[in-house]
């Protein structure tokens, strides 16, 4: 277990800067999140971390230890690819067993290792298996124990989900959630979804163009976004403009500044006087759904539970908006 | 660039020295030996040799007769790639092994066959002879007919087989999308399935141009008084004129190296391809009954015109030495001809020597060919491009050319015929070989180092492994196969090489193919076949092994 610390990392390929003057401190057993748009710098961000790239400048410690300058098989620094990267010409057994080997463990202590990270991974069947020979979810579940098993001082995932189908997804991640609290190895998880990043994490850095736009718990990323762009990317937030917000909410924002309001905390109300604002889509999701609403040439996206009463406008019909609570998010651009 | 290790450049100073002094220095040295007249001044007499009338001739001919193998070629290999792939017809396993046969046959037991079959004196003349009591003769198979059919059935299953992977990437639904707009089944053929195979068509109709015009066998065997590039170097060398003999070698190397440029340039463009979400589906429903079974007769016809030849090599072998001439019918049959080549030692050389020469160039080429893809791909080597197509040159260089091309270069001692001469030396057929084949075995290394996910090296160093222990465990058994594939195309093409070994060979490093050809020209005809059937067993044995070998290793898609 440890604690990872980034100071000023600045990485370019050809004069294109992918990341700059990144910093970050994650704290001992903690679940750390890098969540961003593709092309953000997040993926070489992870694979500085784990050595497969050098920075251009900046500083990796763990534990207080200067590790910048270490190949990948000094760190130890455990990583689960999004392909899993499986060794295919091996069993299950082998593979897990392959860090092992190489830290010299004892062979009757390696086998009691490999058997009770299986029992953790609940694969304990299929330790003689080829790994060719496993699912998706399996195969997840292997490159997991196969990073565990050697109790590396921190775990890299790199959207280690996204090549599961939805059902399986939802589980692995509960699981891996379980995982990580019982086993407690700091980890630095990838990924673009950002229900994953809330979901699964301690605390989350929001990447965008090579820079940490906030770093945060998932609640203060969501309830309080620093930007628009935090607050479009987590929250799905609508943004309004000074005009917009004192016309659809009364609300004055001041000079060049935003309101940014969450889709459900905006509620339609039937207004067939005014005529200002006109659901123009609906889109019903079972649980919820969601309209667009066109308003004052705004498009505005409101989420409602489909059985409460706001969940049952129909397309075309004329609305105004109100604000759920007070509390107000203004940004600064 | 990656920094290379000690072993990096020792492996890099091997390869640098390989490709210097066995494939740069003996195409200088033919280009060298093409300028040079009598009295040892440049001249451009050598250049005028290359337009004489009989230059033209045998230029025009191996032209003319690629472009005919590859249209033919073109229709067959087209033909059965599409009814295997999209008929239903039974035994197909059966057929699809049937139809490859000729990609591993020696091209010299290929021709050997086909004479035994067809010629005037082949075992279909022989049999009307006995049957209909007539004179022989009436079959008269050789010239540009002879020539022609042997290289079309050499060369098909090169379009076979570009064509069939093609069409095994091509949508199913695709061909259903079309049916569905309403286009009917030749519309469909041509602008939905065609296109689609277009650049697997030119990959293949570069390939079998130039070895249809680097083919020596059945020009030499069939070819009578017809000129073609190849045996007219042939002939000029062992005629003594190795002015002209270099000339006419410059010339064929010329044409087709500039069919090798163009296939490296095809490569490079990527053909399309659409992402799908899963395998595409490849069956294609819906064929009507009757076309089904008209496939199936074709196919099963034409199949027996593959094994026929190879059945005659078969029967052939087991006549009596010395019947040739009389009506071997009613002869009783024997084991004699095998015997002899298992007994006596002088018999049995050549084949020792085939086997020896062909271990060695598959050493050498695996040396080389692995260290090189591993420099190229795996370190990002600084010139890798270069090297890469330094040593893809061979492949565009017919036997003939390097082999008169070794003779000019190592008949006196220099650094790279280890101080001494070479020429008529044992070590010179195996180098000669290992030249021919390295194209083959690097390029298989490379797809092999290609088809590795770079993640499966990082998992490996991430777990705490070096390089070395990384390629020992990861890398080397994932590049196996490939590896394996190209290690064994090797030893095939080497343990029956005819082209190059007759310019090459003494007595005492007589090969299989160089014994096949004298006992034939002796009318052993039972020899020449019994020889041939070893050799041929032998290919198929090596095949049919180190493919269960290939499906055991496990998991590499």
């Amino acid at each position: 277990m440890a604690n990872l610390r980034i100071e000023n990392l600045t990485k370019n390929f050809d004069e294109h800067t992918v990341l700059s003057d990144i910093n970050l401190n994650i704290g001992q057993g903690e679940f750390f999140s890098i969540v961003g748009p593709s092309g953000c710098g997040k993926t070489t961000l992870l694979r500085i971390i784990a050595g497969l790239e050098f920075p251009d400048s900046g500083n990796i410690f763990i534990n207080g230890k200067d590790i910048t300058s270490l190949p990948p098989q000094k760190r130890r620094i455990g990583i689960v690819f999004q392909n899993y990267a499986l060794f295919p010409n091996m069993s299950v057994f082998d593979n897990i067993a392959y860090g092992l080997r190489i830290q010299k463990t004892e062979k009757q202590d390696l086998e009691s290792k490999i058997k009770s990270v299986l029992e953790i991974v609940s694969l304990s069947h299929k330790i003689h298996n080829s790994v060719t020979s496993l699912s998706g979810g399996e195969q997840q579940r292997v490159s997991l124990a196969r990073v565990i098993v050697t109790e590396p001082e921190l775990i890299l995932f790199d959207e280690p989900l996204s090549n599961l189908d939805y059902t399986l997804r939802i589980e692995t991640r509960n699981e891996l959630k379980r995982l990580q609290r019982d086993v407690g190895i700091t980890s630095v998880y990838v990924t673009h979804d950002q229900t994953e990043a809330l979901a699964l994490s301690d605390r989350v850095a929001v990447l965008n163009k090579g820079v940490v736009q906030q770093t945060g718990t998932p609640d203060d990323v969501y309830y309080h976004p620093v930007n628009n762009f935090v607050a479009g990317f987590i929250g799905h937030a609508n943004l309004f403009d000074e005009k917009s917000s004192e016309k659809i909410f009364n609300v004055k924002t001041g000079k060049n500044k935003f309101l940014a309001l969450l889709p459900e905390d905006i509620i339609p109300v039937k207004d067939d006087v005014n005529k200002t604002g006109q659901i123009t889509e609906v889109q019903f999701t079972g649980f919820s759904v969601e309209y667009s609403v066109n308003i004052f040439d705004n498009n505005v996206k409101i989420l409602c539970l489909s059985s409460s009463d706001t969940g049952k406008f129909k397309d075309g019909e004329y609305v105004t908006l109100k604000l759920k609570s007070d509390n107000l998010t203004i940004l600064d651009g | 660039m990656k920094k290379l290790s000690f072993i990096n450049i020792l492996l890099l100073a091997s390869i640098i020295f390989f490709t210097a002094g066995y494939i740069i220095y003996p195409l200088i040295s033919l280009l060298s030996e093409s300028f040079i007249s009598q009295d040892g001044n440049y001249s451009a007499a050598g250049f005028q040799n290359m337009f004489t009338q009989s230059a033209l001739d045998a230029s025009f001919n191996s032209v003319l007769l690629s472009v005919i193998t590859v249209t033919g070629s073109a229709f067959i290999g087209i033909l059965f790639a599409y009814i295997i792939q999209y008929h239903r017809i039974p035994f197909k396993t059966f057929f699809s092994s049937v139809l490859i046969i000729p990609v591993a046959t020696p091209p010299l037991i290929g021709v050997v066959a086909f004479l035994f079959l067809l010629s005037e004196n082949g075992l279909v003349s022989k049999l009307m002879t006995h049957v209909f009591e007539t004179d022989a003769g009436f079959i008269n198979f050789d010239g540009w007919t002879a020539i022609i059919t042997v290289h079309i059935f050499s060369f098909y299953p090169l379009f076979y087989l570009f064509v069939t992977s093609a069409l095994k990437k091509i949508d199913a639904n695709t061909i259903d999308a079309s049916y569905s707009l309403g286009a009917s089944k030749l519309k469909t053929f041509f602008n939905v399935i065609i296109p689609q195979l277009i650049p697997s068509m030119i990959g293949a109709s570069l390939i079998v141009f130039m070895a249809s015009i680097a083919s020596f066998s059945a020009p030499f065997i069939f070819g009578g008084s017809e000129r073609f590039l190849t045996t007219e170097i042939y002939s000029a060398k062992i005629n003594g004129d190795s002015a002209g003999a270099s000339s006419l070698a410059v010339l064929l190397m010329v044409i087709s190296v500039a069919f090798l440029i163009l296939l490296r340039l095809y490569r490079k463009r990527k053909s399309f391809e659409v992402r799908h979400k899963g395998a595409p589906r490849t069956f294609v429903t819906g064929h009507k009954k009757s076309a089904d079974v008209f496939s199936f007769i074709l196919t099963s016809l034409f199949s027996l015109m593959i094994i026929l030849p190879i059945l005659t090599l078969l029967y052939l072998s087991f006549i009596p030495e010395g019947s040739l001439m009389r009506n071997f019918f009613t002869e009783p049959l024997t084991a004699d001809n095998y015997l002899k080549i298992f007994s006596e030692a002088q018999f049995f050389t050549p084949f020792l020597n085939s086997l020896e020469m062909s271990v060695y160039a598959v050493i050498i080429t695996l040396i080389i060919g692995v260290s090189a893809a591993f420099l190229i791909i795996k370190k990002n080597l600084r010139g890798g491009n270069f090297l890469e197509s330094v040593i893809s040159l061979p492949y565009g260089i017919p036997g003939t050319v390097i082999a008169l091309a070794f003779i000019f270069s190592f008949n006196f001692p220099n650094l790279f015929s280890g101080l001494t001469s070479l020429v008529g030396t044992f070590w010179i057929l195996p180098l000669a070989y290992a030249v021919r084949n390295l194209p083959i075995l690097t390029q298989s290394a490379i797809a092999g180092f290609h088809s590795i996910d770079p993640s499966l090296e990082e998992a490996s160093f991430s777990l705490g492994a070096n390089g070395f222990r990384t390629f020992r465990k990861i890398t080397a058994p994932l590049i196996f196969p490939a590896v394996l594939n190209g290690a064994l195309l090797v030893f095939i093409n080497s343990i029956g090489e005819f082209v190059s070994t007759i310019l090459l060979y003494t007595y005492s490093t007589k090969t299989v193919s160089i014994e096949i050809y004298s006992q034939l020209r002796m009318y052993n005809t039972g020899a020449a076949a019994s020889y041939g059937i070893i050799l041929f067993l032998f290919v198929m044995i090596v095949v049919y092994f180190s493919r269960k070998t290939l499906d055991k290793s496990v998991g590499v898609s």
